[in-house]
């Protein structure tokens, strides 16, 4: 069963001579409960691609269905409310709140929306994350791997349809990395989700369920 | 799904916020109070301007009660005293009014002494007492002046009053005390005790004697006549005469209100000012912030989550920056009410009010949020995605050599194009502060100081008698203030260079009916398409009763005036010859009269080759000519509003009407002993008993550097807070855009570049900003200084006459260069610290 659904999507930056194609006519499913990573070159297309999913950019043509959500035509409080609730984040460069702790970090999306956390839910993920003794840190205080693990644990907290990861281990060492992505592995298996990672690691690709290598805007495998 | 707005994460954001950027906070904190400081200030003088004015209506209606009813009998002050409207009452007995013909326009009670009433009517005594005994009486100085009364206590006062019937009587009383007259006319009074009232009017004071005024101050002093009628109507009392204070009128608020708008316009500066100040600061980071809120909405933060996360911050910086800045609005109108304020002792105390605050609060508020609000409007509107592409930067045309090598001037110039929006900033606000200082400065500038002295003072001092002080004041032309002996001793000072005297005698003659003939039909003419030149007088009723006599009967009262010196230059100067020439030896010899006219075109008198009697001797008319009569101190007899002035030299009039005092006199002295005279003036004039007035010609230079100075006060101050702002934002652009490339240059030095080179590259970049400023600032401001502002001096004021300067330009410039040539060098500390391989982690 197909949770993410890419009609015809293209994308365009730029005017005249200098026109990019970031994305020209992409198809895509994307099953649900499996481990996808996105390969390519720098340039090909794969974060817009990403970003497109994610609800975080609007496409030039094209359709975009996430869990049952078409996302062409919403507004950008609906966007903000689909991010919220259906998405998870992970970035590279981790996108914490410098100002709040890794409590409230974690919390952040469902604060947005002024939800009761499942205090059962919210603790799994700490440990699962390993996270319990540092949830009163400030992200400074942390490592990037133990950064990047508040990252993952705050894509997880709203039990999101989809998690979308756009080169998470890009800014930790190898080992660090393998132990990242070991752990978001294993939240997502964990519970059940859909995981899209962007990468330029061959050997963490292999690790996914199903790998798509993108080129000048377009799937190429 | 989350869909919900939780707001108070916004909250959490903005506070913490707070405790994280400790210092931009604390310098957000102080623009705020600067903004405030500034908006306070603005608002208080204005609102003290306001207030100012509305006292002047208050001293003009001459009560500070709000009502005053007149003619009551004790039983209808006591119904209008009770009613529910009125919070305090005061009453008045009257025996009479003052009607000797001296007293000129001014009407002035004879009442029954009370102190509350006197309170309220800014009439108790500043020298003696109110009148205690029988036959004791009190009054204003410029009473004693008309009359002509000794400044003694135990002095003799004949005065002429007329009762309530119109019965005229004279009695004398003694002089008990007197103050300074407030500029009032409708409610000055002359004070005697019950008793002395009791017996000049016996049962003044009886029940049904209508002769109590009453004046109330209400609980609510807005809509007075509607309240004054309603009382009337409610106590059942509707015949009964009433006036209204003219402070409290809605059409004199609003007066006041646009007499002080030029105070209260800078405040559109400040908004302007301080909007781009905050502006600077808090988008001191944008680039950051842009980042920060793109993650922020990946996260789910919706539009009106961010702006109300920002309002937050907006309100916080406000609340913590409001009172400091009250009390530098405060100090600031302290120091300088008092210059923009006269008569009143410390009038920033006095005006003191709130609403300025509240108000002053209210438009910082809308300035910070407008200054946070307005750059993330359109960032709120776009997807996360939009926002982070936002930052990246726009690829510029190439201006490397052909070659691809680049040198280090290049390399700059490249800089330059970067962050183009920051720098067009920049440069906007140092432009508008240059801008609005060169205004400022070229309107100070403007401003005559010689034409605004020769028109208001022509000499030095004048000395005028003690009736004629004022404009609305008759002069007594029985009055003995200014004698020979007064002008022998002021001619044998050795500061005195000059004096000049004036005499001034008002004389009945009848004109022959070819005179009268031609004045009738010179006031026929047309004055303009819609009226003749009599109608054109409508507004003075005397005038016009003046010229109907005439018409009548040939009838007139002439204005024979005596004068020899500056006066005689004066009117040779001043007012045009409309028949005839002046020769200086025939006036000399006395036989020969010059003849004052309306200040119109055409022969409106006697004209040249005429003859005329006076006082039984006949003069040869030498000239007419339109008469501009503001030489003359004090005002002429009702009878005389329409006259004619027969000018003679001093000893003609002394021949012709021997014994008579001088009404003025004009002194010129040595400019380098002004000190030592005015000195001895103010002794002279403390030294005499009977009324004179001194008008110095240092007054009006106070008085013009006063005014010139408040005239640009305002908009100074703001100007140079806004080139302060300018200054410091184009201090932050160079520190900001040499600190942030911290690993740009650790990236130069890896391949190779000098510490020397990457000084020339920090020194070249500021130059070029410093070449930006220069060739953006000076055409600009000479293209304003020369096609804008000539316009502004011609609308500025009377005085004003348009000169060509950019000297805030000339300040600016080196100022400008100095900030652009060290700040980078300063830079270059910081920004070279620690190894290569440092900086360049730094950046990761």
């Amino acid at each position: 069963m197909e949770i993410v659904t890419v009609r015809g999507l293209k994308k365009y930056f730029g005017r005249g001579e200098s026109q990019v194609k970031a994305l020209d006519g992409i198809d895509l499913d994307i099953e649900k409960g499996k481990f996808t990573a996105i390969i390519g070159a720098s340039g090909s297309g794969k974060t817009t691609l990403l970003n497109m999913i994610g609800g975080m950019d609007v496409p030039d043509e094209g359709e975009v269905i996430v869990d049952g959500v078409t996302l062409a035509g919403l507004k950008e409080k609906e966007l903000a409310v689909f991010r919220r609730g259906k998405v998870g984040f992970v970035y590279q460069s981790f996108n914490l709140v410098p100002t709040l702790t890794v409590k409230e970090n974690i919390l952040f999306p469902l604060s947005l929306a002024g939800s009761t956390p499942d205090p059962v839910f919210f603790q799994e993920i700490v440990d699962l994350l390993h996270l319990r003794e540092r949830l009163e840190a400030y992200p400074r205080e942390l490592s990037g791997g133990g950064q990047q693990r508040v990252a993952i644990a705050r894509a997880l907290i709203a039990k999101p349809a989809i998690l979308l990861a756009d080169e998470p281990t890009g800014n930790l060492d190898s080992k660090t990395g393998q132990n990242v992505l070991g752990l978001l592995k294993l939240s997502v298996e964990t519970y059940h989700q859909t995981l899209v990672m962007i990468t330029h690691n061959l050997e963490l690709a292999q690790m996914a369920d199903r790998i798509i290598r993108i080129e000048d805007g377009r799937i190429r495998a | 799904m989350l869909a919900n707005n939780n707001l108070k994460v916004c909250h959490t954001l903005a506070k913490r916020d707070f405790r994280f950027h400790r210092t931009k906070n604390l310098v957000l904190i102080l623009a705020v109070a600067m903004v405030t400081g500034l908006y306070s200030f603005v608002f208080l003088l204005g609102s003290a301007v306001e207030g100012g004015f509305l006292l002047n209506y208050q001293y003009l209606y001459g009560s500070t009660s709000h009502i005053l009813f007149t003619g009551l009998t004790e039983n209808q002050a006591d119904l209008l005293a009770q009613h529910a409207n009125v919070k305090s009452a005061v009453r008045l007995s009257t025996v009479g009014q003052l009607s000797d013909p001296m007293m000129g326009q001014r009407l002035v009670k004879l009442a029954v002494t009370d102190r509350d009433y006197a309170e309220t009517v800014l009439s108790l005594p500043t020298t003696g007492h109110l009148p205690e005994k029988a036959g004791e009486i009190a009054l204003d100085e410029y009473t004693m002046g008309s009359l002509g009364i000794l400044y003694e206590i135990g002095a003799p006062v004949t005065i002429q009053w007329t009762d309530p019937q119109g019965g005229i009587h004279t009695d004398t009383f003694t002089l008990c005390g007197w103050w300074s007259s407030p500029t009032n006319f409708s409610e000055s009074c002359a004070w005697i005790t019950a008793e002395t009232a009791a017996g000049l009017v016996p049962g003044y004071n009886d029940e049904n004697a209508a002769n109590l005024t009453l004046g109330v101050t209400l609980h609510q002093p807005r809509d007075l006549e509607e309240q004054a009628r309603q009382m009337l109507a409610d106590q059942g009392l509707p015949e009964v005469a009433y006036t209204t204070n003219l402070a409290y009128n809605d059409a004199r608020r609003e007066q006041a209100f646009r007499q002080a708008g030029q105070f209260y316009a800078p405040a559109a500066l400040v908004l302007v000012c301080g909007f781009l100040m905050i502006y600077s600061i808090v988008h001191v980071t944008a680039r950051q912030d842009r980042t920060f809120f793109a993650g922020l909405k990946a996260l789910g933060m919706t539009p009106r989550q961010i702006h109300r996360y920002l309002a937050e911050k907006g309100c916080l910086v406000t609340l913590l920056g409001l009172l400091p800045g009250f009390l530098i609005g405060f100090l600031l109108n302290l120091a300088l009410a008092g210059r923009v304020i006269t008569g009143i002792e410390n009038p920033a105390v006095y005006f003191l009010d709130w609403p300025p605050f509240a108000l002053a609060a209210a438009s910082t508020l809308v300035t910070v949020l407008l200054a946070y609000w307005i750059p993330t409007f359109r960032l709120s509107r776009m997807t996360p995605s939009q926002a982070a592409r936002s930052n990246a930067p726009r690829r510029g045309r190439g201006i490397g050599r052909a070659d691809g090598l680049i040198t280090l001037p290049r390399l700059a110039l490249r800089t330059l194009g970067k962050g183009k929006s920051r720098t067009a900033l920049s440069v906007l606000i140092m432009l508008l502060a240059v801008l609005l200082l060169t205004s400022v400065w070229m309107e100070y500038v403007s401003l005559q100081e010689d034409v605004y002295l020769d028109t208001l003072s022509p000499w030095d001092y004048t000395i005028s008698d003690g009736s004629a002080v004022m404009e609305v004041q008759r002069y007594n032309q029985n009055s003995r203030s200014i004698t020979e002996e007064v002008v022998e001793e002021i001619r044998q000072r050795p500061e005195v260079t000059s004096v000049s005297a004036l005499k001034s005698r008002e004389v009945d003659l009848t004109a022959s009916e070819e005179l009268q003939q031609r004045v009738v039909d010179y006031y026929d003419q047309p004055y303009d398409e819609t009226m003749t030149l009599r109608e054109s007088q409508a507004g003075y009723p005397d005038w016009v009763a003046g010229l109907d006599r005439f018409a009548q009967t040939g009838e007139y009262t002439a204005l024979v005036i005596g004068l020899d010196g500056k006066y005689l230059d004066y009117v040779l100067e001043n007012c045009p010859f409309t028949s005839g020439e002046f020769d200086a030896e025939a006036f000399a010899k006395g036989s020969s009269v010059l003849v004052g006219g309306a200040y119109n075109d055409g022969i409106s008198s006697l004209a040249a080759g005429e003859t005329l009697e006076l006082a039984g001797e006949t003069f040869t008319v030498m000239g007419s000519v339109k008469h501009d009569d503001s030489y003359l101190s004090g005002s002429n007899s009702r009878d005389a509003a329409f006259t004619f002035f027969y000018i003679l030299p001093l000893e003609t009039f002394d021949r012709l009407f021997p014994g008579q005092s001088f009404r003025q006199m004009a002194v010129e002295i040595d400019p380098s002993m002004q000190d030592s005279f005015e000195e001895y003036l103010t002794e002279f004039e403390q030294g005499r008993n009977r009324g004179i007035g001194i008008t110095l010609r240092s007054d009006y230079q106070e008085n013009f550097r006063n005014a010139r100075m408040n005239m640009v006060l305002v908009p100074l101050i703001v100007g140079l807070v806004l080139m302060s702002i300018a200054l410091l934002n184009f201090l932050n652009l160079l520190i900001a855009k040499a600190i942030s490339r911290q690993q740009e240059f650790a990236v130069y030095q890896s391949l190779g570049m000098t510490l020397a080179q990457l000084r020339r590259l920090l020194l070249l970049e500021g130059l070029y900003y410093a070449a930006l400023m220069t060739v953006v600032l000076i055409p600009l401001t000479v293209l304003f200084a020369k096609m804008v502002m000539p316009g502004v001096i011609t609308e500025f004021s009377w005085v004003s006459a348009y000169r060509f300067t950019l000297a805030p330009l000339w300040i600016t410039m080196p100022v400008i260069v100095l900030l652009a040539v060290l700040a980078p060098l300063v830079c270059m500390g910081f920004v070279t610290r620690g190894t290569i391989q440092q900086r360049l982690r730094t950046g990761e």
